[in-house]
């Protein structure tokens, strides 16, 4: 299973948009900052998004200001493809 | 499909795109080329595949703007689903970018298991060479369902100053011409500024005279002044229902020429009319303010 | 809690409350008044009494103030307000504990209640909690549960005797050493002085604070001498510029402003919108918004209404310049516009919330009007409304009017985003009841319009209509598709507050967040 090969982002911390920043590690590390009623439906999204392709290894750095699903979906999927990942 | 209003929204603004389907446009364009800087496409194309994939976009129909070179082109496209209505092609300059287009299209179209030629192609013309080519770039594809210009690219290509109205008539002229001799729909382009209302109404009724069906909005405020500038009057509206009526009428009998008021009327003609009537009936405005004002006093505008 | 029950709307509500009895809500008219009304002692003045201090410290000398005893305040000063934490802070240089304060809202400027809280000296605070305070108050900061009540809501109470005032401290903007005065002339203006009105009338005694104290006679008389003991003049009573801060402007994004459309289409559909049509609006943005709109279609329509009622900004103001209106009742102004409007323009009347909201009284306005434009934290499937609390089940603003307006109006619409940020504001079940769904007609997003079924005329009104009628389940639907949800709030079921409806009937519990 292919891992994180570099550093990498998408996104920003504007309302209603979502940071996702990845990186190379030896693990599926996925850490979170969103309002305390999100974090289960976050976490969802991007998981989502790590499983579809398969990703063996990385960190994952979330920083939600209310964005909706679609946009943290799409925003981890750019952030795993310019880290390395064929998405 | 009508065209009065084509909204543009950036791919790159996930507000932007989360509310596109609101404002009831009849287009909403979700662009990939113009709106996005030129390290951010992929970006983008994640964010629009999403939001088509996840979002409401109520009554409008799904265009995207492709960006113009072949590669990157061909990336955007394959954002499509069969929900999608089509793309919106720019600095379309020959028929062998259309060919292309349409080549890329039949393979999708096989592979999404839809109809051949489902996805429509509205190609923008930005350059002196594309406004030369309108008329065969117009003629050249079943897919294609209306043409537009982009004026600020186009006016710098023609070496033009300013420009107003008057510089650009020949160009706006030359587009509408191309999309009637073809049957689709010639589309102006976007009125820029978004503060001026009155402007904007001024611009549209202009628009109207010269022959288009519809015009670019770069805010949703600016939808709901376009769809009212381009509803027909009781006059159109009248005429047209003769003519569809006319056209029913010789079909139910089995007769293929149209005649109304004595002259015989082409299809392209019946297909105009069959479109001012659902003109006449689509959502204009949410408080129909123009049409109170037309209705109850005459006088003009706020 | 003591003892629960279940009210009409299915929210669990006490049966006491401090030793007194509460009835639990039944229906939007369903409870009337009982006894009589509270009766504040007897005063008087001599030729050679002066009744002007030149200090807080003074004051509270004067009235006797004590341990225990409730004082009260109004917030026509809004965000820029000092008299609140004047006062308290030489009530706790004084020694005092235990007090109960009863504002008619709390700002952020109160923040400093938090440690008064802590420390002792503040006891409870019952009425309105928001903000900061709020926010402390759904971690148990105080010692009991506290009332919530809207503004027309706490007229009832104190005057009811329910909510007993022993010392009022009224900042005024001029006052005359008798204690004539006014919130609409001096450097510190602020308007019409709706909230206090209630308090000069039934506090056992009445504290004037001024920075603007003028020869006696003041002849705008928003609250007359003959109900005020004390003058305390201070240098200053407020920031002019945290005044008229607080209050919204009118929104410019894009679907809010097609919120705002379709609430007055909907409107206008149901066949409301006529000559002497008469409204409220709220003073978030959409709600103004919504009443742009609504000018611009009574001007071209040629309709005149008879009257506004507010919550004045300067939007309302037009309309009124501009004979699209007769009259303006004004119980608190959100903007200078409204502020030189009430003092110059004889058709700009101020009135009090008593007048306003009250429903135990025999002339409230909210029961007269056509239409109102509320907001909402959020809204559920049975059209019961929160503004009180957010998703989070924290306590973040007070009720203000809203429960007065909806239940008056005879078309109440609540103008809202589907969504904020991904939150959905229509939600299966709200956390908090602020207004029940029995006195909300039309709720507008602007994703589409849903229609409270129990309102046959407005559904058979809005039938033909152009605009995106939705059942308020597809509504629900869509936020949640569009959104991804978020997860249920994590309280525990210890009431923090409890809601009182206007006519002091159990609305809903409010519970400590975990």
């Amino acid at each position: 299973m292919p891992g994180i090969q570099n550093d990498a982002s998408a996104g920003s911390e504007e309302k209603g948009d979502v940071s996702v920043i990845v990186g190379p590690d030896d693990d599926i590390v996925i850490e979170i900052e969103c309002a305390p009623l999100a974090r289960s439906r976050v976490e969802a999204a991007v998981r989502g998004i790590i499983e579809e392709h398969a990703v063996g290894s990385g960190s994952v750095r979330v920083v939600d200001r209310g964005a909706l699903d679609p946009i943290i979906r799409a925003r981890t999927r750019t952030a795993l493809r310019r880290g390395g990942i064929e998405c | 499909m009508l065209m009065r209003s084509r909204l543009y929204v950036p791919g790159i603004q996930p507000k932007m795109l989360a509310a596109g389907g609101v404002y009831g446009a009849d287009i909403v364009v979700l662009d990939l080329e113009d709106s996005v800087p030129a390290d951010r496409k992929d970006e983008a194309r994640d964010l629009v595949s999403e939001s088509i994939r996840s979002m409401d976009f109520g009554r409008s129909a799904v265009f995207i703007r492709v960006n113009s070179d072949r590669e990157t082109a061909e990336l955007d496209m394959r954002v499509l689903t069969p929900a999608c209505a089509g793309i919106l092609f720019p600095k379309c300059e020959s028929v062998d970018q259309i060919r292309f287009i349409d080549t890329v299209f039949d393979r999708m179209e096989g592979e999404m298991g839809i109809d051949n030629g489902h996805f429509k192609i509205i190609p923008i013309i930005e350059s002196a060479l594309g406004l030369s080519k309108a008329g065969e770039i117009a003629l050249s594809e079943d897919r294609i369902v209306a043409i537009t210009l982009g004026v600020e690219d186009l006016s710098s290509d023609l070496g033009m100053i300013g420009p107003d109205e008057t510089a650009l008539l020949f160009a706006k002229s030359t587009i509408v011409a191309a999309a009637r001799a073809a049957g689709i729909e010639p589309l102006d382009s976007v009125f820029s500024r978004v503060d001026d209302a009155d402007g904007l109404i001024e611009a549209c009724r202009y628009s109207k005279s010269l022959g288009f069906s519809g015009r670019g909005a770069i805010h949703p405020n600016q939808v709901e002044t376009i769809h009212n500038a381009f509803a027909p009057d009781e006059r159109e509206v009248e005429r047209a229902r003769l003519i569809v009526e006319a056209a029913e009428a010789a079909e139910a009998k089995g007769i293929g020429a149209v005649k109304v008021d004595g002259a015989m009327v082409d299809p392209p003609v019946v297909k105009r009319a069959q479109r001012t009537i659902e003109a006449a009936s689509a959502p204009g405005s949410v408080l129909d303010l123009r049409k109170v004002e037309a209705d109850d006093t005459g006088e003009g505008e706020e | 809690m003591t003892g629960t029950t279940e009210n009409s709307i299915g929210r669990t509500v006490p049966t006491e409350v401090r030793g007194r009895s509460v009835s639990p809500y039944a229906g939007v008219f369903a409870t009337g008044p009982a006894g009589n009304k509270a009766t504040p002692p007897l005063g008087s003045h001599r030729p050679s009494d002066d009744k002007v201090v030149d200090s807080i410290a003074e004051a509270i000398k004067r009235v006797d103030l004590a341990d225990n005893m409730t004082v009260s305040f109004h917030h026509h000063l809004r965000n820029g307000d000092w008299v609140m934490n004047m006062v308290m802070e030489e009530i706790e240089k004084a020694g005092l504990k235990g007090m109960r304060l009863l504002p008619s809202a709390i700002f952020p400027c109160h923040e400093p209640m938090i440690a008064m809280a802590e420390k002792g000296v503040i006891d409870l605070i019952d009425g309105s909690l928001n903000g900061p305070l709020g926010r402390a108050a759904s971690s148990g900061l105080f010692p009991e549960p506290t009332f919530i009540r809207s503004h027309g809501g706490r007229t009832r109470a104190v005057e009811s005797g329910e909510a007993h005032i022993d010392v009022a401290f009224l900042a005024a903007s001029e006052c005359d050493p008798l204690g004539n005065a006014n919130g609409v002339n001096g450097p510190s203006a602020f308007g019409p002085m709706g909230f206090a009105w209630i308090d000069a009338q039934y506090a056992d005694r009445v504290v004037v604070v001024t920075d603007n104290l003028v020869p006696y006679p003041v002849t705008h008389m928003s609250i007359p001498s003959t109900h005020v003991d004390v003058v305390a003049v201070v240098p200053q009573i407020g920031d002019p510029e945290g005044i008229m801060s607080g209050t919204t402007r009118m929104t410019r994004s894009p679907s809010r402003l097609l919120i705002a459309r379709y609430a007055v289409a909907a409107l206008a559909d149901s066949g409301y919108l006529k000559d002497g049509f008469s409204f409220q609006a709220g003073a978030g943005g959409i709600s103004l918004a919504a009443v742009g709109y609504l000018h611009q279609y009574m001007k071209a329509k040629g309709i005149v209404g008879s009257f506004a009622m507010g919550g004045i900004t300067g939007v309302v103001v037009d309309m009124l310049r501009e004979g699209t209106l007769e009259a303006i009742l004004d119980a608190q102004a959100f903007d200078l516009a409204a502020v030189r409007s009430v003092s110059e323009d004889p058709a700009h009347v101020e009135v009090s919330h008593y007048m306003f909201g009250n429903p135990h009284n025999k002339g409230c306005v909210t029961h007269q009007q056509d239409a109102c434009f509320l907001g909402a934290t959020e809204v559920d499937l049975d059209f019961n409304v929160n503004v009180n609390t957010h998703s989070d089940g924290l306590l973040l603003h007070g009720i203000g009017g809203h429960s007065d307006a909806a239940a008056g109006s005879r078309v109440s619409l609540i103008v809202i985003p589907l969504l904020r940020g991904r939150i959905p504001v229509i939600v299966d079940d709200v956390v908090t009841v602020s207004t029940p769904g029995d006195s909300v007609d039309i709720v507008a997003t602007e994703r589409g319009i849903a229609i409270n079924p129990v309102r046959d005329d407005l559904v058979d009104a809005l039938k033909g209509s152009d605009l995106p009628i939705l059942d308020i389940g597809d509504l629900r639907k869509m936020a949640i598709e569009m959104g991804g949800g978020i997860d249920e709030p994590e309280l525990t079921d210890e009431p923090i507050a409890y809601v009182e409806y206007r006519d002091g009937t159990m609305l809903d519990t409010i519970y400590r967040v975990k």
